[in-house]
């Protein structure tokens, strides 16, 4: 990191240490509790994928599932790739700087 | 996923000879065959499953699996990574010897991902590396196992099954704020955690960089898989993307919507952003069925617009090592030819199940059908990312680990990253849900 003289190696680790401990006592005491469950929610944080999740047609397809804002044609979805080509040209552009 | 990368010239014997190439093919037999078997329904083609254990129904582990089906799943599995091996010349007997060992170390993780309160915050991913990791830093992985610890090809093979989940067509039911939400937001945050991690940070593992800055805007595990596979990163920048991203997800997950509804944040803009931000997709809905059945819907939906993303990542990631990353400094700019020789093919039969099942599969037998579908080959991409981590455990050891920790870089990185990623999705979601400058969106249902 570049945190010049304040911020030493030592110092970094210590701190890095800390900020992971932390975080894992957080994590255990979540889990320990039960918390952030949703009762009639049959699964948890770990659905990696929405193909995990129990009943995922219902989830995202189901009679009350939404459609946030306007629909278009598919055609007018392809705008949103010029913007991830945009993104992707940039990342190569701070790549080869040097 | 290997140490150096290698390009030689495309031969088409490489299509029956490559590890990449057989992948897809594994990856297609098995889609072929789960079709048969759901079309006819003359035979069931569903791999092993381990059910919940550790509540009223089903008190001890000893009552989650069923040894009948997991045998034929191991002989399913056996068979078909052998006959890719096969042709690969590689040494099919050894392999034989070991598989079955694999499997059983995939399927005890999978008994310790299923007790009840476990399979609510961790799963497989976790305790497969864990399992691996034991063994390899205690008793080591003995030799003759090695045979069968096949990382790359367990993972690619699953990516080409999850290419079938990544149901591109239902991109229209989205909305056009879902899409703003999720998909301007995605790219920034890859560019700025790219430049955060090798200009600022100057971490020396550029793969780890791009895995971790996946996993932390796309949709953590099954991201970091992808991106791993595409930037050929080594085991261990896979095993800290996915160890950072389980723990901050558990934390997120509860500590978002009680932040979001202390301030009085509206429900709408809340979900956007807990699906915009929170890495796996089980959290999302959980934390934002937290704030109501309208953040709830609003979370999972962004979620689902940003799980498109992965195919179209995966490859953008692939294409970038290849033409960049991988590239001398000073040297003359990569041809197609060239791309092509380093592209990691399987990525194409990843990117084709997606686009099979979205404009042929999909259309044709609707979604309930699809779901069923991808229900039986789901399974078995379960099984290949089991053992594909139990592999990466047995191959990785805490000392070469602790090296590649780098003064706590890697956290940094995902604290920095995420940190960055909960502001920008709040700015935007913000910006396009509150009604202050765009009209609030319709939502039709």
């Amino acid at each position: 990191m570049s945190g010049g003289k304040f911020l030493t190696t030592r110092k970094l680790n210590i701190l890095s240490i800390l900020v992971l401990t932390s975080v894992i006592i957080a994590a255990i005491y979540i889990m320990r509790n039960n918390l952030g469950l949703i009762e009639g929610l049959d699964f948890g944080a770990g659905q990696y994928y929405y193909t995990d999740i129990p009943g995922w047609d219902k989830v995202f397809f189901g009679e009350k599932s939404i459609t946030l804002g306007t629909n278009h044609p598919i055609l007018f979805f392809s705008a949103f790739f010029l913007w991830g080509y945009a993104c992707f040209k940039f990342l190569s552009w701070i790549e080869t700087k040097k | 996923m290997s140490d150096i990368v290698t390009a030689s010239k495309f031969k088409w014997s490489d299509l029956m000879k490559k590890e990449d190439w057989w992948s897809i093919w594994l990856g297609l037999i098995v889609i072929i065959i789960a079709a048969i078997s759901k079309a006819t329904g003359a035979f069931s083609f569903k791999a092993a499953k381990i059910a919940t254990w550790g509540n009223d129904k089903i008190p001890s582990f000893l009552g989650s699996f069923d040894i009948p089906s997991l045998l034929i799943s191991m002989v399913v599995l056996a068979a078909l990574f052998a006959i890719g091996l096969k042709f690969m010349g590689e040494d099919v007997p050894k392999f034989l010897i070991a598989f079955p060992v694999i499997f059983i170390l995939a399927t005890i993780a999978y008994v310790f991902g299923a007790q009840a309160t476990m399979k609510k915050y961790a799963e497989y991913a976790f305790w497969a590396l864990v399992v691996g990791l034991v063994i390899s830093n205690t008793v080591k992985t003995p030799d003759w196992l090695k045979p069968a610890v096949k990382t790359e090809y367990y993972i690619k093979t699953g990516l080409v099954l999850m290419g079938g989940e990544v149901l591109f067509s239902n991109v229209v039911k989205f909305g056009v704020y879902g899409l703003g939400i999720a998909w301007f937001v995605t790219p920034v945050v890859i560019i700025f955690m790219w430049h955060y991690g090798t200009k600022i940070l100057k971490m020396t593992s550029k793969p780890m960089v791009i895995v971790i800055a996946t996993a932390t805007s796309v949709c953590g595990v099954s991201a970091a898989i992808a991106a791993a596979a595409a930037s050929k990163a080594k085991k261990d920048d896979l095993t800290f993307a996915i160890g950072l991203s389980l723990i901050f997800t558990v934390l997120m997950m509860v500590t978002m919507p009680i932040f979001i509804k202390a301030i009085g944040m509206d429900p709408m803009v809340g979900g956007a952003w807990i699906g915009g931000t929170v890495d796996s997709t089980g959290a999302v809905v959980l934390a934002g069925e937290a704030l109501g059945p309208l953040g709830g819907q609003v979370a999972a939906l962004v979620k689902m617009i940003q799980n498109v993303l992965i195919g179209v990542i995966a490859f953008a990631i692939a294409v970038f090592f290849a033409t960049k990353v991988e590239k001398d400094v000073d040297g003359p700019s990569v041809g197609a030819s060239e791309i092509w020789h380093r592209f990691p093919k399987f990525i194409l039969g990843f990117i084709g199940a997606s686009l099979i099942f979205s404009f042929i599969v999909e259309p044709a037998i609707g979604v309930k059908e699809t779901k069923d579908l991808l229900g039986y080959t789901g399974g078995w991409k379960g099984w290949c990312f089991c053992m594909a981590f139990i592999c990466i455990g047995l191959e990785s050891n805490f000392k070469e680990m602790a090296e590649l920790v780098q003064g706590g870089k890697p956290l940094w990185l995902y604290v920095v990253g995420q940190s960055f990623n909960l502001v920008l999705t709040l700015l935007v979601a913000w910006l396009l849900l509150s009604g202050v400058i765009f009209p609030i969106p319709v939502l039709a249902v």
